[in-house]
């Protein structure tokens, strides 16, 4: 098998608040194999968005800190490369698209201008030919009538054409690995569908390998290979993405998988929605031991005063959980 | 229960809303936009109606018209009977007991500055009593109805998280026994594991206080679960109309076809279709001609880029929208 596309060991990232540091990633660790779609889980807070922006240092450091850890990238660690090294890296070898495309696009410069820039930055193209190539992008991406929409400011596009603009820009370096933070949660169902449908096409074509985050576990079951389900800064399960989602291990899993309503589901009964009690915890308020276990239908004891360590359940499955699989 | 005469709890006919952009000076009159372009629809008491579609088809524009925050264009909103439109603006406010609304960001409809007990006292204070141990009484049982405890009393919304704060306005719409609530996208901004938590509050309060809901939302999931009949929105006008049965199992606009077809589904061995629409909704300030779908539509024919379809019953309760099925 070959080597993970990237590689995160033991990551932790905190930030400086007026109520003391805080950690958002607990000491993560997992890889990215290549041409593989990984599913980053969870709800708010809990360290998703963090983890992803870490890769690529976009956090203002301070107040954010990463305190330990490794990210391994085409044999060189990440976390010990200068600025410019990391300018070199973002946008040609690792892209990232975020959630909203409207904030996210700079409102006052035109499609076409914003799309060179990235050209401009790591190519050797001159304007025109940036220019060009941004029209061939945006076309594969789907965009009707490219070489007007690059005249076009980010706000004559709706939403769905903004994030195809995004993706365009992504991709303008043929990078190894995609990042996409919640790519289709500000969009509508029809939109998403389009959206998901093109991510897919893009990596049968590039063979890239996409980090996707979203909280949708619909859209996870679409597009991921593998997933990572994160709680309060950890991860509390990994496995590939049918399997988990078919047969979760995890006592968080399991209630976010009961808690979506399944289509069909009237046809049957309409009994109660299982829900998960309590709420997701603030980062200065993390309970002790194992973090859900004050929501956790099955603690022990044990679960209060003793963190329980990421281990393996079966074949490329992990969890992190006292109990024995199974035996939920 | 049809307690006052028999009457549907609500009847909306021809409702219309149309926003007309303030033309400058010697600058050409812009065509209206048609938020809501003629919806009628009736709500049983009892019932919930889930409202769907994607952003901009006036699904939340049409819930604040009939609630009257918004002046209608043209139409009749009958609530028991009275026509909400004719009703002088005193009148409305006494009306405004009996229906509520719950909306979508729970951070922004509360407001920030009062403590969560004065945001529950201000109902009773505006409709009820002025005195104030009664009023602090009710507002601490409203808490407890809501799953929340006499602890958030005294506590500022930013204090609370996002599903604590959708309870207090879940608690201040109830507060004076609505027999309406409009919920426009009540758990949309919440995590997965609250959604859940507010879908069954809903569920158990419309058991206990006879609550009828108009349920606004774009999530398929939530609304088949959650919903006893269905009407599927796009640009402002009604394509489908039916059980949430007929709805999910048959449907027969190809737009709640599309619709359907594009969640995401979390089991295993759901035959999907790739993406069938293409394209975006179209731009509302410059209307089409013919059948506002027809520019997205996979089956459309001559027809439908000349006439607009009638909503039209084609099985008892179903009502469809489109030329290839009437």
């Amino acid at each position: 098998m070959s080597p993970p596309e990237l590689d995160i060991q033991n990551l932790k990232v905190s930030f400086a608040t007026p109520k003391g540091k805080l950690t958002a990633v607990n000491g993560s660790s997992f890889h990215l194999n290549q041409g593989e779609t990984l599913a980053l889980v969870g709800e708010s807070g809990c360290g998703k968005t963090v983890s992803a922006l870490s890769i690529l240092r976009l956090l203002p450091e301070p107040p954010a800190e990463i305190s330990s850890g490794k990210i391994l990238f085409a044999g060189q660690n990440l976390l010990s490369l200068k600025a410019k090294a990391l300018q070199d890296l973002r946008g040609r070898s690792i892209s990232m698209i975020f959630q909203d495309p409207m904030t996210s696009l700079n409102p006052v410069l035109t499609i076409g201008e914003q799309m060179a820039e990235t050209l401009l930055r790591h190519t050797t193209m001159n304007r025109q030919e940036a220019l060009q190539k941004s029209a061939n992008l945006l076309s594969r991406v789907e965009l009707p009538s490219p070489k007007e929409k690059l005249k076009h400011y980010p706000h004559q596009l709706s939403g769905g054409m903004r994030q195809r603009v995004m993706i365009a820009m992504a991709l303008a370096c043929s990078p190894k690995v995609l990042i996409a933070d919640e790519p289709t949660t500000a969009l509508d169902v029809l939109i998403q569908a389009q959206i998901l449908e093109l991510l897919e096409n893009l990596k049968k074509e590039t063979g890239m390998s996409i980090i996707i985050i979203t909280h949708d576990l619909g859209v996870v079951a679409e597009i991921a290979q593998r997933v990572l389900v994160m709680y309060a800064g950890e991860i509390v399960e990994s496995g590939p993405a049918r399997a988990l989602l078919d047969n979760p291990l995890h006592p968080y899993t399991k209630g976010l998988i009961a808690s979506v309503p399944k289509l069909g589901a009237l046809n049957k009964s309409r009994a109660r929605l299982e829900e998960i009690p309590g709420n997701v915890p603030s980062l200065d308020q993390r309970p002790s031991g194992c973090a859900f276990h004050p929501r956790c239908a099955w603690a022990i004891e044990k679960c209060t005063t003793q963190k329980p360590q990421l281990r393996d359940a079966e074949a490329h499955r992990q969890w992190s959980c006292h109990l024995e699989p199974g035996s939920l | 229960m049809n307690t006052e005469n028999g009457l549907p709890l609500l009847e909306v006919r021809d409702l219309k809303k149309h926003f007309v952009k303030q033309n400058k000076f010697l600058e050409e009159q812009a065509p209206p936009v048609r938020a809501v372009d003629g919806i009628s629809f009736t709500l049983q008491a009892g019932e919930t109606l889930g409202l769907v579609g994607e952003s901009g088809c006036g699904k939340s524009t049409a819930a604040r018209t009939l609630l009257r925050l918004i002046e209608p264009t043209s139409g009749q909103v009958n609530f028991f009977g009275t026509n909400l439109f004719d009703l002088k603006e005193t009148e409305m406010r006494s009306l405004r007991k009996k229906m509520q609304i719950i909306f979508q960001d729970p951070y922004s409809s509360v407001n920030p500055a009062r403590r969560v007990g004065n945001i529950l006292q201000e109902p009773f204070e505006i409709h009820g009593t002025q005195n104030k141990k009664e009023n602090e009484e009710k507002a601490i049982q409203l808490l407890e109805d809501v799953g929340l405890t006499s602890g958030h009393f005294n506590q500022y919304p930013h204090e609370l998280s996002g599903g604590q704060l959708q309870r207090v306005g879940i608690a201040r719409a109830i507060a004076l026994n609505p027999k309406l609530v409009v919920a426009d996208e009540p758990v949309s901004a919440l995590d997965v594991s609250i959604q859940a938590q507010i879908i069954n509050l809903l569920l158990d309060l419309k058991e206990k206080q006879d609550i009828s809901y108009l349920f606004i939302s774009h999530d398929m999931r939530v609304v088949e679960y959650f919903c006893d009949r269905v009407a599927v929105m796009y640009l402002g006008k009604i394509v489908e109309l039916a059980d949430s049965k007929q709805i999910y199992n048959s449907p027969q606009h190809p737009y709640t076809m599309a619709l359907l077809n594009a969640i995401p589904s979390v089991e295993s061995g759901r035959i999907k279709q790739k993406a069938s629409i293409k394209g975006d909704i179209p731009d509302p300030t410059h209307p089409q001609r013919g059948c506002a779908f027809h520019s997205r539509c996979p089956i459309k024919e001559k027809q439908c880029e000349e006439e607009i379809p009638a909503l039209k019953e084609i099985a008892p309760g179903h009502h469809v929208a489109c030329f290839l099925k009437h």
